[in-house]
């Protein structure tokens, strides 16, 4: 049922980008985990009567300084493009790769994970206008009135939209004119942009890629969905914004940490689950050539803790450190898993880790011999990944 | 060394066409499927032609959806369960059965239709300015107005549940290059010996309200004062004046040859050679100069290990909008030099409209076909080109051609595009 991913040349992975409440770059995060330091903002939107949260994990919205981009080019964005094109200009900044003017722009490729873009259209005006005439048994006017819809929706509209906007900017603003992905619109996201990333690299169809993840904004659309798969019944679902990046290069970087392993599949069946989680963990792991006692620390982003069991199931140490940072910082969507990935690769480098408390705020931090991290991502239908990271021997 | 990809099944519904060789059939006749929607001209929207594909048709797959035991399903879903299983039944493949196997479906964001609007705004309180998320919560519940209609993935997952696709499932949503780079993504994993078979296509339904209206305001739609719907689209024409819309989805089943031949499936076609990048530029458009557009192609002919010389046949993205089709002009007459006179190209767009991701996906199919039946599909509505379009060999009718390869465009709004080397068994 499960395929075996097929092994190939090691890909490197650089520390990238974080953009978050707790702040914009890894270090302040790891910091603001350890000392159960929580950003929160009261919601920005109307919610309904049973919504859980007054509070939630917000974001600044990047302006044209920041972002380096003229300020008419602000319209053709919504806040989930900014917020990705942030990001990336962190990660830039962070990652010399990037800048190496020795690698081709055409071989430095774009990955990014994010979900719907959500527009601000409809305007509450045009609802305002519309609620007026809503009720009535014929068409209103206002619908079939090009003056007035002209008047009301975005001239952009059509393209700030579309996901492959919010990638367009970026490689505008970076030059990075390689092979690329734009996924969407679940957690799980993260993995596949970083999986096809890493095929790309390694098949020497990219030399660097870019790989994001992109929250979605929090607005009343991001709440129906909340009710709608009953994440507003889980406790370390609040929702938060931001954006992460990682670079991945075939040149073997400082810290040598590798995407040793990784597997996905679809989970169709919730009773069949603990079997495939197990069976995805141990293709990943096998793909690395490790075992499930060799993983020093595990973070699953999205998956309620159910593969937590399926790991120790493999054989993984009783003493296995876990980290489900969404439990203190919020639920960031396609961001979450690369929040994840950045804070192993800061634990790699620094040789720490980061593990849940009982009380949800804060992660202890701990010093330890660390060199390999497994990290999962799933989607609320089924879909399900697994990435294992390998620091060299040096 | 890479295995070779052939297409084993192809199912598609597009405008009026209910299967890949319908459409093959009406465009070699040069039957066109824009026409008037009325339901979006009473609503003011004045570019109001476009490849529609019925109210009625829609109904019917949602009865037999329905009667499958499916939930209930946006349009683009609809289109995609119907293509998918016509492609699979075409292929005559027991895909649950296959062990390794991906789906990559490729559709982009879905807006709120007109009645949604009005849906949404019966809850929403002037005096507050804040919406009623409780009653329309409730709505949906009961009415067809959902939120999730707008997922992208929706098609995919209902999809792996159904065929037990239970590794890849993905869900490129590149804008217009995104059914060329489900094919092409496919193709890859294919190639690379990472699964056996691939069912990969696309799905979009964007003739309705919100996008018509955005897509008409960004000035993307061709203006419609007085033509017949039918003559609006003219790719590679000078008097081309923007794209108009389209409905639709495709699927092809691809397998590794050698799978395909282990199970004595019929062979379509081959996927040869692919590419994918995005372009350092604008997101309103390409440079003119075609560069990058051409050096996209390029990869896609040496991904495929062939040259400039072994191409038959273009099919290009073509939208009939003014900057498309000169920078795609450009980018051909850059890289086939001398040979851009000899090589026929064709737009498929003014005879079925801008379906965005699931043109890339329709245009595969229809060039399966051209393959099979060496024929090229002729261009409707292209009378004469302009400064930048002049010395494209744009074909005009149906011509019976000797062709081994096609290449076949899908350019993205922002910068992002996808070519795909489609090539013919061998006789």
């Amino acid at each position: 049922m499960i395929k075996t991913e097929s092994k190939k040349a090691p890909v490197f992975v650089e520390q990238g980008s974080v953009y978050c409440s707790a702040g914009n770059n890894v270090s302040s995060l790891w910091q603001a985990l350890a000392n159960g330091q929580q950003n929160l903002t009261a919601l920005p939107c109307p919610a309904y009567d049973a919504w859980p949260w007054s509070q939630v994990f917000l974001v600044e919205e990047p302006g044209a300084s920041e972002l380096g981009v003229d300020r008419k080019i602000l319209r053709t964005m919504e806040k989930q493009a900014k917020m990705a094109l942030y990001g990336a200009a962190l990660a830039v900044q962070q990652v010399e790769t990037l800048a190496n003017k020795s690698i081709s722009s055409a071989k430095k490729g774009l990955y990014l994970a994010l979900p719907t873009v959500d527009e601000s259209v409809p305007p509450w005006s045009l609802l305002e206008t519309l609620h007026e005439v809503s009720a009535t048994p014929t068409q209103p006017i206002e619908l079939s009135s090009s003056e007035f819809l002209q008047r009301e929706i975005p001239a952009f509209f059509g393209l700030s939209t579309l996901n492959s906007n919010a990638c367009a900017h970026i490689s505008a603003c970076f030059d990075l004119t390689g092979a690329m992905g734009a996924y969407s619109p679940f957690a799980d996201a993260a993995f596949q942009a970083l999986i096809d990333a890493t095929g790309a690299v390694a098949q020497g169809e990219n030399s660097a890629a870019l790989v994001g993840g992109v929250s979605p904004k929090v607005n009343p659309q991001l709440l129906l969905q909340y009710e709608h798969w009953g994440w507003d019944k889980l406790s370390a679902r609040i929702p938060a914004e931001g954006s992460s990046f990682v670079v991945l290069t075939a040149n073997k970087n400082p810290d040598a940490v590798c995407v040793s392993g990784f597997a996905r599949g679809f989970i169709a069946s919730s009773v069949e689950a603990p079997e495939i989680y197990q069976q995805l963990l141990a293709q990943a792991l096998a793909n690395a050539n490790v075992t499930a006692a060799d993983i020093d620390w595990f973070l699953p982003f999205a998956t309620g803790g159910k593969d937590i069991q399926a790991l120790f199931a493999l054989g993984a140490k009783e003493s296995l450190p876990i980290l489900s940072s969404e439990s203190c910082m919020g639920f960031s969507g396609a961001a979450g898993p690369l929040i994840n990935l950045n804070l192993a690769l800061h634990g790699l480098q620094q040789q720490k880790y980061l593990v849940n408390t009982h009380n949800n705020i804060n992660a202890q931090e701990n010093a330890g011999a660390l060199r390999h991290v497994a990290l999962s991502a799933a989607g609320p239908e089924g879909q399900y990944l697994v990435v294992i990271l390998s620091r060299e021997v040096i | 060394m890479a295995n070779k990809v052939v297409v084993t099944g192809i199912g598609l519904i597009c405008g009026q066409a209910m299967s890949a060789n319908e459409l093959f059939e009406r465009i070699s006749q040069c039957q066109s499927s824009v026409r008037k929607n009325e339901k979006l001209a009473a609503y003011g929207v004045t570019n109001s032609a476009c490849s529609f594909i019925d109210e009625q048709v829609l109904a019917a797959l949602d009865v037999q959806c329905r009667e499958q035991g499916l939930p209930q399903l946006s349009a683009p879903a609809l289109l995609a369960i119907y293509a998918a299983a016509q492609a699979i039944e075409n292929a005559d493949i027991d895909v649950k059965s296959i062990e390794r196997k991906g789906l990559f479906l490729a559709c982009n964001k879905q807006s709120l239709e007109a009645e949604h609007l009005l849906g949404l705004a019966k809850h929403f309180d002037p005096t507050t300015g804040k919406v009623d998320l409780d009653m329309f919560m409730e709505m949906q519940r009961h009415e067809k107005q959902s939120y999730f209609h707008k997922r992208q993935d929706m098609a995919a997952l209902v999809l792996a549940e159904r065929y037990e696709f239970d590794d890849v499932v993905m869900t490129p949503g590149d804008a217009c290059a995104a059914g060329g780079i489900a094919v092409g993504t496919g193709y890859r994993y294919i190639a690379q010996g990472e699964l056996d078979v691939a069912l990969v296509g696309a799905t979009e339904a964007m003739c309705n309200y919100m996008p018509m209206l955005s897509f008409s305001i960004l000035g993307a739609l061709a203006p419609q004062s007085g033509e017949h719907p039918a003559s609006i689209s003219c790719p590679f024409d000078k008097a081309r004046s923007g794209f108009v819309m389209g409905d639709g989805s495709a699927f092809l089943m691809l397998e590794s040859e050698q799978h395909a031949q282990a199970r004595g499936a019929k062979i379509l076609g081959y996927v040869s050679g692919f590419a994918k990048q995005t372009e350092s530029w604008r997101i309103t458009s390409s440079p003119k100069d075609g560069s990058d557009y051409a050096r996209c192609m390029s990869d896609a002919i040496a991904d495929a290990g062939l040259s400039i010389n072994d191409i038959d046949h273009i099919n290009a993205h073509g939208t009939s909008t003014e900057q498309n089709d000169s920078c795609e002009s450009a980018a051909i007459k850059k890289l086939f030099g001398e040979r851009t006179v000899s090589i026929p190209v064709t737009s498929n767009k003014s005879a079925i409209g801008h379906s965005l991701a699931a043109s890339g996906a329709i245009e595969a199919a229809l060039s399966i076909i051209s393959l099979q039946q060496q024929l090229l599909l002729p261009t409707l509505n292209f009378c004469e080109g302009d400064e930048d379009t002049a010395g494209i060999n744009v074909v005009q009718q149906a011509t019976p051609s000797k062709i081994k390869h096609i290449l076949s465009n899908s350019f993205g709004f922002g910068g992002e595009n996808s070519v795909l080397i489609l090539s013919a068994v061998a006789e």
